[in-house]
């Protein structure tokens, strides 16, 4: 979180998390197309020429003032590759919150899996954890056959029982309240390190 | 990745103030003072000019971001000091202030790389203390429950089909 007590602008990073093809940019072009235009920036996507993030997705939200105060939320994606290892850990930077973009389909349980890890690891690099961190799991592609049944995947992949929601983001299904838990989490978050700060000096 | 972080209100005025006196100093079309994470701290665009601030810091701190990583990978011990990308018209120059904070100058292609160099190398000297103070932070104030439960309503009014 980044605060500008002069433009009394609030900043927080959300960042989508999760393998290749699972539907993280989808997730942010649906934001973009029914966000009133007042309160979104451009939304920047630096891809390849096959269609895949490269670097990351950003996109701009405000929500208009809260008591004189101007929250922001700067959504970015990862590129999901095994090889973009190293831009994974670049966009991560100063990360507020996470939502993790499964694919449900049945063959990609494994990469599903071992892109948390790798979420974990870099979380641990920098001395924080999956258990403490604000963070939602988004179950994207229910459209699809051959998808892994809800209570497999919460097995699987929901070992710290955080908020999860089923989706299909290229329709917006689950799109928007992924959104709006996550920012929640994290405010509450804030508020229970507030909390914390207050008993120690008590 | 950063802890919560903040600017104070005399924070941004120096800041400020540092930014328009580079740009009487020199033709620049704008010059930013961006942190890590890509938020603009403060900046200064020239009169009649139009740039799309938000994006160009986004863009600007991932390729800082890159080339630190880059730099890193090469053995280097610190951010690469600056980087350069040049134009047909305008060339964009981006310089590490701090470990948090960088400089970013928009500039025609007719100014001297030499005098821009200078000039921000100068103006980097006094932004370093300011930017280096820590200011303390009053997050307390601002996330209590009246402001999540505004929030809430916030998002539910900008998420409308939901």
């Amino acid at each position: 979180m980044f605060i500008h007590w002069a433009l009394k602008e609030i900043h927080l990073k959300i960042v989508y998390y999760g393998p290749g093809l699972c539907g993280k940019t989808a997730n942010l072009q649906y934001i973009y197309t029914r966000i009133d235009p007042a309160l979104k920036g451009d939304l920047i996507t630096l891809k390849t020429r096959e269609d895949r993030t490269i670097f990351f997705d950003f996109l701009q939200l405000e929500v208009g003032q809260i008591d004189e105060k101007k929250p922001k939320f700067n959504l970015y994606t990862v590129p999901g590759q095994i090889n973009y290892n190293h831009t994974r850990k670049v966009v991560l930077n100063g990360v507020d919150g996470l939502v993790f973009v499964a694919d449900s389909q049945k063959e990609m349980m494994d990469a599903n899996l071992d892109t948390l890890l790798d979420l974990e690891k870099h979380l641990i690099a920098d001395g924080k954890s999956l258990e403490e961190f604000p963070w939602v799991l988004q179950y994207n592609k229910r459209d699809l056959p051959n998808i892994e049944s809800i209570q497999e995947m919460e097995t699987k992949l929901n070992f710290f029982n955080v908020p999860s929601f089923e989706a299909v983001a290229t329709r917006g299904t689950g799109v928007f309240p992924t959104l709006k838990e996550v920012i929640k989490q994290v405010v509450a978050k804030v508020q229970q390190q507030i909390e914390e700060g207050k008993r120690m000096r008590a | 990745m950063s802890e919560n972080a903040s600017i104070s209100h005399t924070q941004y005025d120096q800041v400020i103030a540092c930014l328009t006196e580079l740009l009487k100093k020199l033709r620049l079309k704008a010059v930013l003072v961006v942190n890590s994470s890509g938020r603009i701290i403060a900046e200064k665009i020239r009169q009649k000019t139009s740039m799309e601030t938000t994006t160009l810091a986004t863009l600007a701190s991932g390729s800082y971001a890159a080339a630190a990583e880059m730099a890193r990978q090469l053995g280097e011990h610190n951010h690469f000091k600056m980087m350069l990308h040049e134009g047909h018209k305008q060339n964009v120059f981006i310089s590490s202030i701090t470990d948090d904070f960088f400089l970013i100058i928009v500039f025609e292609t007719d100014v001297a790389l030499g005098m821009v160099r200078l000039f921000a190398k100068r103006t980097m000297v006094q932004l370093n203390p300011i930017l280096s103070e820590k200011p303390k932070n009053q997050f307390a104030e601002l996330f209590d429950q009246h402001f999540q439960g505004l929030l809430n309503e916030k998002l539910d009014q900008a998420f409308l089909d939901e």
